[in-house]
């Protein structure tokens, strides 16, 4: 090739490299905030007609829901009878529990997978204290004192009427929130928190023959009276189901445990119709009584079989086996993607700050990739004020106000632009009934939440006082 | 230790080759094609000694994830070669990056004019852009197929008998030079056969054939069990910094790689395809796991089958990829060695314009991918993937990708080489959702002497 000269041509050669070298100082590639990611990530989006209507009539029922976490365990024993009085009481929409199963069957209200945090068993079943609770009898359960690890634990809340508090089943919740109590033994003709509570007494055969307060002639369920000191509230109810390798079934069984007990909303023969007041909780009495969550994905696709547009909430929680492994967004387009195919209707995610320190995967982008496929979200779990105000947005807006206070607040100037609805939460498990409903503004005058706890006969403080 | 001992034995084998020089009372010396050669006078022992550098240039225009552009030398060779009556050797070292590392280390005896054994650390035969050097590929490195795909150099003994009809090459191998890794090494038979039905002055066909069975390297060793066996792994990996086409093949039992490969000339036009088909058998370690645990109160783990449907079923994983280019040669037409079985360098002052399309499949997925899992999924009413849960599967998404280049060869003399490649690769990856299209420029000047 005569017409190139080979001097020029490797100066050409080098030219050429060079330049392609200081083109590549340049910046070329869009920065990728979370931002930018939760808006460009492809993802599903909710089109099934009978999930739109499950989320839209969630939103008419239950908006900015107060779902009282384990009752409370802040104030009282944790998913005990005096935790759910509490929580109905003090005003919170749902009932939280989480759902497990007594070797007999019996659906509990139980969080741990043993009993050694929450209970007696040391002293009672010494050789059973790791043992799952699939192991227990609903009758052996009942053996526990389930309040006294609460007094000595938390000593400022401590209460002579949480000693021996029992562990709760599922019905126990069910009644409480329709706005009974546990029949106990009475005490110079009063009412006593702390009174022996009454059995189901049966024959040998297993058959109900009436009631007793002596554990060993019973089966273990309580019998129920209407609560006196109730004020009216009838919150639903929002029962979590485990992982389904350590209860088989178990979504089989709360679908035929809800029927049974008129609370499955889609089956219209058996709904219960549940009285409620004007100004009062009434959550109970709607298409949304109940709300179902778990971690686990397959029990939520056992959720979805067995209870099909029962509303549901995948709960998030990082790191899980079959949970969010991480929180980028494309672990989190899965999760939704996930959610979209199994009918979901809620995305429970976790939120940062103390006293759980569990991660923050509830940051404003988060939110608004959890509401791009048209969910709601409802977080957990609140415990400060200074969390329901950076997960409600308020810290984004002029003086800090929530959307409770000002309903025309406006966003701060630097933030102008920028920020949007979508990225906030819709509403929250809370320890602290009494916060949240004073951060919504729908405390009542002269009502706290120790006052409550007098009011339905846990007055006897043996705490700090 | 180990840059210490490959510089030293690179000294003591320059030290040795110069030493030999200098005994000798009478050399010639003369130059071949940009190097020169020395030889005793009586033609019984000849030596050469040579480099080679590349300098690079790479610009990124992607759409998400940012890969770094940059200039670079990207590798540095020094050589030495021996001849003496039927033996040949070579050893040739890489400084590329600051580390020092063993390329072509061999001895060759010949038999006679057409058939050889090499033995050392050489070229497995296995198809085309696997087994040459880069300073001969048509682009600047093999397309991404060919770099996912083909093996490159192990320790070995491989014969070689070529006609101007056939090339035929078979060898067995034990592993790579720099394996590193706690455990056993693999090995490997390899062979390769070529057909030439065209083989004249200005046309050409050649049509062939590789095939390699592989038992890979063990990459690392658990004490718990005093076991290797299942640690084995297969990479491939190709494309911009090995982002995008990435597939990590744990718990390998076994590899089977074939590939088909044609080149055909005619005069100044070329063409060029290549088609590879691997399968990794895989294997589990959920026996030893099994027998080195027992049964609880939680039931874990009562059956084998019990490890595998908790850590997910091990599926042989299949990958596949191909290209196809052309290229038109300006002031000299391409020419063929059938001693390589591949075409010569053009002549110095040679242009050449070359496209090329190429696919490279490295996802063998079965079920829905969540969470860096894969999960057996269930079909939804309308046909697609139902996104499921239950039992996990060891799937791979090492990404898939079709990628259309252009390059531009200068030939500008024996000694010197300029080339300049655009490439736009449509990209389809799980751990990389973002991005689905990264196009960049490269440019290289290659000296060898």
């Amino acid at each position: 090739m005569k017409y190139f000269n080979t001097k020029r041509t490797i100066l050409a050669g080098a030219l050429c490299l060079s330049l392609i070298g200081f083109a590549s100082c340049q910046d070329d590639t869009v920065d990728m905030n979370g931002l930018e990611n939760a808006e460009r990530i492809p993802m599903k989006t909710v089109t099934n007609q009978a999930t739109l209507d499950v989320i839209s009539q969630l939103k008419k029922d239950a908006p900015d829901a107060i779902i009282a976490h384990r009752g409370s365990t802040f104030w009282t024993p944790e998913e005990t009878e005096a935790a759910f009085r509490w929580a109905r009481n003090m005003g919170a929409d749902y009932l939280e529990v989480d759902i497990q199963r007594s070797s007999d069957g019996v659906l509990l209200a139980l969080h741990d997978n043993n009993l050694r945090r929450t209970s007696n068993i040391e002293s009672v079943y010494p050789a059973r204290v790791d043992a799952d609770i699939s192991n227990f009898t609903l009758k052996e359960l009942r053996a526990l004192d389930a309040g006294t690890w609460f007094n000595e634990d938390k000593t400022d809340n401590a209460r002579q009427e949480f000693v021996n508090q029992k562990i709760s089943t599922l019905e126990d919740v069910l009644m409480i929130a329709e706005g009974n109590r546990v029949k106990r033994e009475l005490n110079g003709g009063n009412y006593d928190a702390d009174g022996k509570p009454f059995y189901q007494e049966i024959d040998g055969d297993g058959n109900v023959i009436g009631e007793t307060t002596d554990l060993s002639k019973s089966n273990g369920h309580f019998i129920y009276e209407v609560d006196a000191l109730d004020n009216g509230n009838r919150p639903g109810v929002y029962p979590e189901t485990k992982e389904p390798w350590r209860f088989s079934g178990m979504e089989a069984d709360l679908a035929k445990f809800l029927k049974k007990h008129g609370w499955l909303s889609t089956d219209a023969t058996t709904l219960k119709n549940i009285p409620t007041q004007a100004g009062k909780v009434g959550v109970a009495n709607t298409k949304s009584r109940i709300i179902l969550q778990t971690f686990s994905w397959q029990s939520m696709q056992l959720l979805e079989k067995n209870l099909p547009n029962v509303p549901k909430c995948m709960l998030l929680w990082k790191g899980g086996y079959d949970n969010l492994a991480g929180d980028t967004p494309e672990m989190i387009a899965d999760v939704m993607d996930f959610c979209v195919d199994n009918n979901v209707h809620i995305v429970g995610p976790s939120i940062g700050g103390a006293p759980n320190k569990y991660d923050d995967i509830t940051a404003p982008w988060m939110c608004k990739m959890y509401h791009r496929p048209g969910f709601l979200i409802h977080a957990y779990s609140f415990d400060t004020q200074d969390q329901l105000k950076k997960y409600n947005g308020d810290y984004y807006y002029e003086k800090t106000a929530s959307r409770f206070d000002d309903a025309n607040r406006v966003l701060a100037n630097e933030w102008k632009g920028n920020i949007t609805r979508d990225m906030f939460i819709d509403a929250g498990f809370t320890n602290l009934t009494d916060l949240s409903l004073k951060y919504q503004g729908r405390a009542q005058t002269g009502v706290t939440a120790e006052s409550v706890l007098v009011d339905l006969g846990y007055e006897t403080k043996v705490g700090r006082k | 230790m180990i840059k210490l001992k490959n510089i030293s034995l690179m000294l003591l084998t320059l030290g040795l080759a110069c030493s030999s020089v200098n005994a000798q009372e009478n050399i010639t010396t003369k130059e071949s094609k940009g190097a020169i050669k020395f030889a005793s006078n009586d033609g019984e022992y000849k030596w050469a000694f040579g480099g080679r550098a590349y300098m690079d240039a790479t610009y990124y225009m992607d759409d998400a994830t940012d890969l770094s552009s940059r200039t670079n030398i990207s590798d540095v060779r020094l050589y030495g070669t021996a001849t003496w009556g039927q033996w040949d050797a070579k050893i040739n070292f890489s400084f590329a990056k600051n580390k020092v590392s063993a390329k072509d280390v061999y001895l060759n005896y010949r038999l006679n004019e057409n058939t050889s054994i090499k033995m050392g650390h050489f070229f497995e035969p296995f198809g085309i852009q696997g087994s040459i050097s880069s300073k001969n590929t048509r682009f600047i490195g093999s397309s991404n197929s060919g770099q996912a795909f083909g093996i490159g150099r192990s320790v070995g003994i491989a014969a070689t008998n070529y006609t101007d009809m056939y090339f035929v090459s078979a060898g067995i191998f034990a592993g790579r030079m720099n394996n590193d890794n706690m455990g056993d090494g693999g090995f490997s038979v390899t062979g390769k056969a070529v057909y030439t039905p065209i083989n004249e002055e200005g046309m050409l066909v050649h049509i062939g054939a590789s095939a390699s069975y592989r038992l890979p390297d063990a990459n690392g060793f658990d004490a718990k069990y005093n076991d290797d066996d299942y640690n084995r792994e297969v990479k491939y990996a190709a494309g911009p910094e090995h982002k995008f086409l990435n597939a990590d093949i744990k718990h390998a039992g076994s590899e089977l790689r074939l590939n088909a490969e044609v080149i055909a000339t005619y005069g100044s036009f070329l063409f060029q395809g290549e088609y590879y088909q691997n399968k990794v058998n895989r294997k589990s370690n959920y026996d030893l796991q099994f027998m080195h645990s027992r049964p609880d109160m939680w039931g874990w783990s009562s059956t084998e089958k019990g490890f595998e449907d908790w850590y997910g079923v091990q599926r042989d994983i299949e990958t596949k990829g191909f290209y196809a280019q052309v290229g038109f040669l300006f002031g000299s037409d391409y020419s063929y060695n059938s001693a390589s079985a591949y075409l010569n360098r053009p002549k110095a002052g040679s242009f050449e314009i070359l496209a090329r399309m190429n696919n490279t499949d490295l996802n063998d997925i079965d079920g829905i991918f969540m969470q860096d899992k894969f999960w057996n999924a269930t079909i939804n009413s309308d046909g697609s993937d139902k996104r499921s849960a239950g039992q996990t599967n060891f799937s791979v998404a090492g990404g898939e990708s079709t990628d259309y280049s252009l390059a531009l060869n200068y030939y500008v003399s024996n000694n010197v080489m300029f080339r300049l490649n655009y490439t736009m690769m449509d990209i389809d990856n799980l751990h990389y959702r973002m991005d689905d299209q990264v196009s960049y420029l490269q440019a290289r000047l290659q000296l060898n002497f």
